[in-house]
């Protein structure tokens, strides 16, 4: 088992926001955003577009998908899936939970249903 | 609800809106027979070709939606590899499908056939010695491998038309260490895609960033040296009507994907003048009308496009005058004149309630919607509702976007926004108070947000929207009150 992360507290990612999790600081070594969608979930995917360089958690996230701030290709915060052009691959997830008001994350560990498991 | 789907279709061109129709009608179940005709085979993108792949940042695969694989998965048929152009199509004698004939001699047939074709540079193409030096466009790969090919450390590049692509061509070479000079008819260019105030901030950058430039029209381009190098398009200057290609631009250009916004009116000319000057000269002259010239290793042509709707014109079907601009009409999901004849993106061209062509809005999200319409259409399916327009452009490292309906209108505001790091927005609100159109540098979640506010249509807090403080989530979801 990968070994957990914590992230933050549930109140330091406002709803609509992201972190990101350094890839220093996690087993995968790449970047990995934690995303606080509006539906009061937390979600992680790999921070980098799979399309270009660009950080997701710099996108815009309405419901439970993330929209690229480079070129606006949508992905679906549960399961990774790539919605539109101009990515055509699906970004991989990490599993998240919350536990004791901490948001915790299980890098490397994709979640069930994940589109690129 | 379902119409029966068609037996087969064929989808002649690859880049986003035909392959985006071939992946949507995928989705969409279709289970007939699918054929894809490109030139150059697999489905590429566009918009790289005058950014990242001229950068040297993205490679040919790379520009590739798919690979081989995908297609033959998917029992898609991609026929590219020696096929230099669609000879032409033609309505079957039952009307029941179309003929569609390559210049190889092959001879395919569908029920249906959609032109994804696209745009080709407006105006001259140069030919013999002088192609060597003048590259037309950045529509190809091609186009943008020569380019990139002579970018480098002192390379005298003159960029003709100051649109998205010139722009974006003369930061990407300025990157190269090349001498960079950016001629356009007005100052600043490409007003129509920005609005007065976003495009004048927008030209200005070229001048800090160290690129030379020009307010003028070009009248011709010479090869001093090019004894007996003829074979340009034509030795005439002016080749293409002033109108068309001011036509071309009023939409904000053309190039699936944002490939767009040629200079307000270039009079392109391409010419060879014989003889030389008798001294060691530059390979290219770059003659304006007013008289003023200049050397140049080499020349880009980012004047504009038009549509490549040969194909449907000679077809019979409905298209716009080139004189409007040019384009296959089409309804709104894509339909042309003839039965089981579609077009989408770049070279469909849709029609006002009054059946009037609608303004060219030739970009690669409007191109990947249309394809999404017809796809939907063509199984009988309802199209999503489409919100506010979006482009995107990258000039001298900065991400500009535009919403809506950018610019000045009678009654109206132009909103400011900027922080430290400068401007970051420029809004339009119209005489109701409600936001019309935005462009933005650097600043991807204000985008989204006039986007959206845009789509709503409510009068706008202009304050907000002028106060870096106010989020730009915030501007779409008011702070809480708890």
């Amino acid at each position: 088992m990968a070994q957990i992360v914590d992230v933050a507290g549930v109140g330091e990612i406002p709803e609509g926001e992201a972190v990101v999790v350094d890839g220093s600081a996690n087993e995968t070594g790449r970047d990995i955003a934690v995303f606080h969608a509006e539906t009061g979930e937390f979600f992680a995917l790999d921070d980098e577009c799979t399309h270009e360089t660009a950080s997701l958690a710099d996108g815009w996230i309405e419901g439970d998908r993330v929209e690229c701030p480079l070129h606006a290709t949508e992905f679906c915060l549960r399961t990774g899936k790539v919605l539109c052009l101009p990515a055509t691959e699906s970004a991989r997830t990490h599993k998240v939970e919350v536990v004791d008001g901490r948001v915790l994350l299980h890098p490397g560990e994709s979640v069930e249903g994940a589109d690129r498991p | 609800m379902s119409a029966p789907q068609p037996a087969s279709v064929l989808v002649i061109g690859g880049g986003p809106a035909g392959y985006t129709l071939v992946d949507q009608l995928g989705l969409r179940g279709y289970r007939g027979e699918l054929t894809l005709v490109d030139p150059l085979g697999l489905p590429m993108d566009r918009p790289p070709l005058s950014k990242e792949f001229l950068r040297g940042a993205m490679s040919e695969e790379e520009l590739r939606f798919r690979e081989a694989e995908w297609f033959e998965e998917r029992s898609i048929t991609v026929i590219g590899s020696g096929v230099e152009e669609i000879a032409g199509v033609r309505l079957a004698e039952d009307a029941a499908g179309w003929e569609a004939f390559l210049l190889n001699g092959q001879r395919l047939v569908a029920e249906v056939v959609v032109l994804a074709t696209g745009v080709a540079p407006a105006g001259a193409v140069p030919e013999g010695a002088l192609s060597e030096r003048v590259i037309t466009q950045l529509y190809t790969v091609h186009d943008a491998a020569r380019l990139r090919r002579a970018l480098a450390p002192g390379t005298r590049l003159s960029i003709i038309g100051g649109g998205l692509v010139g722009a974006e061509a003369a930061s990407v070479a300025l990157g190269y260490g090349a001498e960079v000079t950016l001629v356009n008819p007005s100052d600043p260019a490409a007003v129509r895609s920005f609005g007065a105030v976003a495009a004048e901030r927008l030209h200005a950058l070229h001048a800090e960033r160290g690129v030379r430039v020009e307010t003028g029209r070009v009248a011709r381009i010479e090869q001093p040296g090019g004894v007996g190098a003829a074979g340009a398009a034509g030795a005439e200057p002016s080749l293409l009507p002033v109108d068309a290609v001011g036509r071309a631009d009023a939409g904000a250009g053309a190039g699936a994907g944002e490939a767009a916004g040629a200079g307000d009116g270039a009079v392109l000319g391409v010419g060879v003048v014989a003889g030389g000057e008798g001294q060691a000269v530059a390979p290219l002259r770059v003659v304006l009308e007013d008289g003023r010239s200049w050397g140049a290793d080499y020349a880009l042509y980012a004047t504009g496009a038009v549509p490549r709707d040969d194909l449907a014109r000679d077809a019979g079907a409905a298209v716009a005058a080139l004189e409007d601009g040019g384009g296959v009409l089409v309804d709104a999901s894509g339909r042309a004149s003839l039965p089981n004849l579609w077009a989408v993106g770049d070279v469909a061209r849709g029609v006002d309630a009054d059946g009037a062509p609608l303004p060219l809005h030739a970009h690669w999200e409007a191109a990947m919607h249309s394809a999404e319409d017809a796809a939907a259409a063509l199984m009988g399916q309802f199209p999503e509702e489409r919100g506010a327009r979006w482009f995107w452009s990258d000039r001298h490292g900065e991400h500009v976007e535009v919403v809506g309906h950018p610019g000045e209108v009678a009654g109206g505001r132009t909103v400011l926004r900027s922080d430290a790091r400068g401007a970051r927005g420029v809004f339009s609100v119209g005489a109701g108070g409600e936001l019309l159109g935005a462009v933005t540098f650097d600043d991807a979640r204000l985008a989204r947000a006039a986007r959206r506010l845009i789509d709503r249509g409510a009068p706008v807090d202009a304050e907000a929207l002028a106060d870096p403080e106010v989020s730009a989530r915030d501007l779409v979801r008011p702070p809480r009150r708890d």
